[in-house]
């Protein structure tokens, strides 16, 4: 869902607004993704990172409340608060916002949908080495990491696919990690992504 | 902690919630470990096109003030909340409708059983249109109905960071949401449940209240200052 589509008057953002916490779970489903992309463009790390995204949510929650439906679509609100808290955060912190965030935000942190011009530059670049890499592994493997990275697939759909259990596929997963992480292209290149 | 395995399972999202909680709390202070998980989540993140780490949604509802969300897993919430603001409220007594609470039950008092002059509570309702009414008062007249077109909500006297709380005659109990009126058009329960004011000691933030509340039980963070009693009618 984009953040400015019209979902102000949808059910969403009146449950939302309504407090419940079923409301906020609903939010999270439509919402999460984004709200990860508009905290990765002040955080790098990923454990700072998942922090931030925490820390939004616990802040959504207490404003639910103060949402008012009919003034601006909840993607949109939801914007703002994140780059506010994702600011309030790093001057906790001590520290300043990376050089390609805003020092003042216009129209709710509008300038958080735009793609990240590192995300793009990367992007291809890790096509190339997961491909290599793909074509490194086992059949089993490469198939997992088929299914996970190209479809998207769960554990439970991995396992139906390959025909065999939720338990291997979980396994497959671990040591796809561990072996990637013997990896020192793709090491470097995780490194380089998230700051790791 | 030690490097290797416990990381891969974080990073997997396959750590029992308490074994993941302790961990994070780890990582907060190990930059080793830290590090190594941010690289082995960044791998994740690449490997698996995975967004997010796989226990966020889990982690950010266990997040949220513990008492709520056993609640809302119980489903009492959203029934107490209707349940309170749907139908037609009695305070104390039920106009017509349903049982008579003896007097006792509608003093506020405090937790040791005397009044507290330092808290009190409002009822209020409001129809479209008209302007808001005082339903009922603890202490004082403690008496009134609330219809289902109508929005209420609580007001109480005392302490900053006092909180008022609901019980069902379970003994399950939900908080009062602490801003706003709520409308009454929402799924109702008939019922009688105790209003408690709860009132924090002295000395606590916000937050300092809202991390002890997470980890510790409800009666030793917010003790009960004063309560009453509602009764929900059809």
């Amino acid at each position: 869902m984009s953040p400015d589509q019209d979902v102000a008057g949808s059910s969403l953002a009146v449950r939302f607004a309504s407090g419940e916490r079923a409301g906020l779970s609903l939010a999270y489903d439509a919402l999460a993704p984004q709200v990860r992309r508009w905290v990765r463009r002040f955080f790098q790390r990923p454990f700072e990172q998942e922090e931030a995204v925490q820390e939004v949510w616990l802040t959504a929650h207490r404003m639910q409340r103060q949402f008012d439906a009919g003034r601006a679509p909840l993607g949109a609100w939801l914007r703002a608060l994140t780059a506010n808290k994702c600011r309030e955060l790093l001057r906790a912190q001590g520290r300043r916002p990376r050089a390609d965030v805003p020092l003042d935000d216009v129209e709710n942190a509008a300038w958080l949908d735009a793609e990240s011009p590192e995300d793009s530059a990367f992007r291809s670049r890790a096509a190339a080495v997961l491909t290599r890499f793909i074509e490194g592994l086992p059949e089993e493997e490469a198939a997992v990491l088929k299914g996970a990275l190209v479809e998207g697939q769960t554990h439970e759909e991995l396992a139906r696919a390959l025909a065999t259990s939720v338990r291997r596929s979980k396994y497959l997963k671990l040591k796809l990690l561990e072996k990637a992480a013997r990896d020192p292209e793709l090491l470097a290149l995780a490194r380089e992504w998230r700051g790791a | 902690m030690s490097h290797g395995q416990p990381i891969e399972a974080a990073v997997l999202g396959e750590l029992a919630p308490e074994a993941e909680g302790a961990f994070r709390a780890h990582l907060e202070t190990c930059d080793a470990c830290r590090a190594e998980y941010d690289e082995r989540r960044a791998l994740a993140a690449l490997l698996f096109a995975e967004d997010g780490a796989p226990s966020e949604k889990a982690r950010v509802f266990a997040a949220l003030p513990a008492e709520e969300a056993g609640l809302a897993k119980a489903g009492w919430w959203r029934w107490a909340l209707g349940a309170a603001l749907a139908g037609a409220v009695a305070v104390v007594a039920a106009t017509g409708l349903g049982s008579r609470p003896a007097v006792d039950d509608v003093t506020l008092r405090g937790g040791d059983e005397r009044p507290r002059s330092d808290v009190s509570l409002s009822v209020y309702a409001k129809r479209d249109g008209e302007p808001v009414r005082l339903v009922a008062e603890f202490p004082g007249s403690g008496e009134g109905t609330i219809g289902l077109d109508e929005l209420v909500q609580l007001r109480f006297k005392g302490p900053a960071l006092a909180q008022v709380w609901m019980v069902d005659a379970q003994g399950r109990r939900a908080r009062w949401p602490q801003d706003g009126a709520v409308s009454a058009r929402q799924q109702v329960g008939p019922g009688r449940f105790e209003l408690e004011v709860r009132v924090p000691g002295p000395g606590l933030t916000p937050e300092a209240l809202e991390q002890a509340l997470a980890s510790k039980p409800l009666d030793e963070v917010l003790p009960v200052a004063a309560k009453g009693v509602l009764v929900v009618t059809p």
